[in-house]
């Protein structure tokens, strides 16, 4: 909970913008699209007069913005300028998600850092432009990739600002294209929020990624996105798999309340999981023993948080605004186990797609579908 | 913090429907920061479409003495309808508990029937027609923010001015007497709650 005295009431996307500001992100490319547009604007005004732009407070380099033509654009000038070696992010929602896939499988394949803050419209296509869990999917494993990008799903206004902050300093550390992944409920949505100063600790200083400092001359550096034998991209996909696995250990995070007495585990992430603490709380005190688990990273999973939370429960409920997108990433996790105490755990679900969900649903589906 | 809410309430949840245009959402977050600034725990959020104008909107605000773990709800203490429009979209959110407050003019009669079904506190204003008649049609949803404070806490009034009258500067250094109008608004508003 932030200090009362820094508290501050903000719109979510401007938090968003702000996080990026304090994280020592200098660039900004994107495409203007509801939910998510105001973060460009906010970018754009905390850049002031581009002939004589703000500095960064973190790296005293100007700040820099580019609206681009498109989705596709901005995704690809974003990877233009991290190659160049500087911290550059972008936004967007629903379509212009879809369209950003090109380039995000790019900054997969290449192993560059980018960060993309996502605002989940209504689906299918273009749908409404209020609030979905429907991209989970596309943003976790979208495009001709493997997965191997890191996705935080923070579930409120100051988790938006902190991890909009840690997913810059992830995507520099590891190298995998990272999102934050929120919606169109937190983007627009008024909260409070403390826009604290990021920890100097956690910076990871950008370099430009295709010069090598190797050596008395720096070289350039060849990325390959082009392969000619089967057996050479086989051989580049299997070190990544095994970078990712390595990596997940230490970016995969997850919170837990109540697993001890638990005989039931309520799934949710996001903005879903803040109805599902609110729900959790009013159900125990009527003496139900009821748990709850988030997972903060959809992609990597925590798997050890996920199977503390799983082994030996009677059932799990899944609740999302989607049908069925988290239960998937998870019900992949749980299925790898051996241990029967995890996969034969009894499954529930509230599936209310592009629908917000409150704790009167999640309470009122409870008592109904669970003893 | 020193806790006022109405009726010694820990927090209220209040559902504003209308149509774009109308100002619902400007007077949502005129309240929400007129709270957060009086130490209230406060969360909004806008709903609307793609239309500019006409398509349904809904804000959904939550002004609490604790901190708000939620902001969204389907159990609003007060739901403010403002248009007859798509009312089917809105009715689920209306409980026995909840409080409708209706626009008299501006509500169609089949679907006050409809409200009444929903919840047996259902109370109709002329909001619309003491706008029209002693202010301006473009007054209405000032008014509606006065009927709002009565809700909430009428201690508010003093931060809501302040608040509004520095949002809507650049309007009042164009036309003087509108700063005069929405003072009269907020006030004709607060004394039909407290009436």
């Amino acid at each position: 909970m932030p200090q009362k005295e820094n508290r501050q009431f903000l719109q979510g996307n401007v938090v968003a913008a702000h996080a990026a500001l304090a994280a020592g992100a200098t660039h900004f490319y994107g495409y203007p699209i509801t939910p998510s547009s105001e973060i460009l604007e906010t970018w754009v005004n905390l850049v002031g007069d581009p002939a004589k732009p703000n500095k960064s407070p973190v790296t005293k380099e100007p700040l820099q913005y580019l609206q681009c033509e498109d989705e596709m654009t901005s995704g690809f000038a974003m990877i233009g300028s991290c190659l160049a070696g500087k911290k550059a992010f972008t936004t967007t929602a629903g379509p212009g998600n879809i369209l950003m896939q090109d380039a995000f499988s790019a900054a997969e394949a290449l192993r560059i850092p980018t960060v993309a803050l996502i605002m989940q419209r209504g689906g299918l296509s273009t749908s409404t432009v209020i609030y979905s869990q429907e991209e989970v999917t596309l943003t976790c494993l979208g495009g001709n990739g493997e997965g191997f990008r890191v996705v935080y799903s923070p579930h409120n206004i100051q988790e938006l600002y902190d991890y909009t902050i840690k997913a810059f300093n992830t995507a520099w550390k590891y190298r995998y294209p990272t999102f934050v992944l929120g919606d169109g409920y937190q983007g627009k949505m008024h909260g409070e929020v403390n826009l604290h100063t990021m920890d100097p600790k956690s910076y990871v200083k950008p370099k430009p990624i295709l010069l090598s400092n190797k050596g008395k001359n720096k070289k350039s550096v060849n990325l390959r996105n082009c392969y000619d034998q089967e057996e050479e991209i086989y051989e580049i996909i299997e070190k990544y798999r095994k970078d990712f696995a390595r990596d997940s250990k230490k970016i995969a995070e997850s919170e837990s309340l109540f697993l001890d007495d638990a005989e039931s585990v309520i799934i949710s992430h996001g903005i879903v999981s803040t109805a599902a603490k609110e729900a959790v709380g009013r159900l125990r005190k009527h003496g139900q023993k009821i748990g709850f688990w988030r997972p903060i990273t959809l992609r990597p999973i925590d798997l050890p948080g996920l199977l503390k939370a799983v082994k030996g429960k009677k059932e799990i409920i899944y609740i999302e605004s989607a049908l069925g997108q988290l239960s998937r990433l998870i019900n992949d996790e749980l299925m790898s186990s051996n241990d029967n105490r995890v996969r034969n755990v009894r499954i529930k679900t509230m599936f209310k797609p592009a629908l917000g969900i409150s704790p009167r649903d999640i309470t009122d589906f409870i008592s109904k579908n669970v003893s | 913090m020193n806790c006022n809410l109405s009726d010694n309430q820990k927090s209220i949840k209040i559902m504003l429907v209308g149509e774009g245009g109308q100002g619902v959402q400007t007077i949502a977050k005129l309240l929400a920061k007129a709270a957060f600034a009086k130490d209230y725990h406060t969360s909004y959020i806008p709903n609307f479409g793609t239309e500019q104008r006409g398509g349904i909107s809904i804000a959904f605000l939550q002004v609490a003495c604790e901190e708000i773990v939620s902001p969204k709800f389907v159990d609003p203490n007060v739901f403010i309808i403002l248009s007859s429009r798509d009312i089917n979209r809105t009715l689920r959110y209306i409980t026995k508990n909840t409080t409708v407050i209706y626009d008299k003019y501006l509500v169609k009669k089949e679907i006050v029937e409809k409200l009444k079904k929903q919840s047996p506190t259902v109370v109709g204003v002329d909001a619309f027609e003491l706008a029209t008649e002693k202010l301006s049609e473009r007054s209405l949803n000032i008014l509606i923010l006065g009927i709002l404070i009565g809700f909430v806490d009428c201690t508010l009034i003093e931060k809501i001015t302040e608040i509004m009258d520095k949002k809507f500067q650049k309007y009042y250094d164009k036309k003087p007497e509108l700063k005069k109008l929405n003072h009269e608004a907020l006030t004709l508003g607060l004394n039909l709650t407290t009436a």
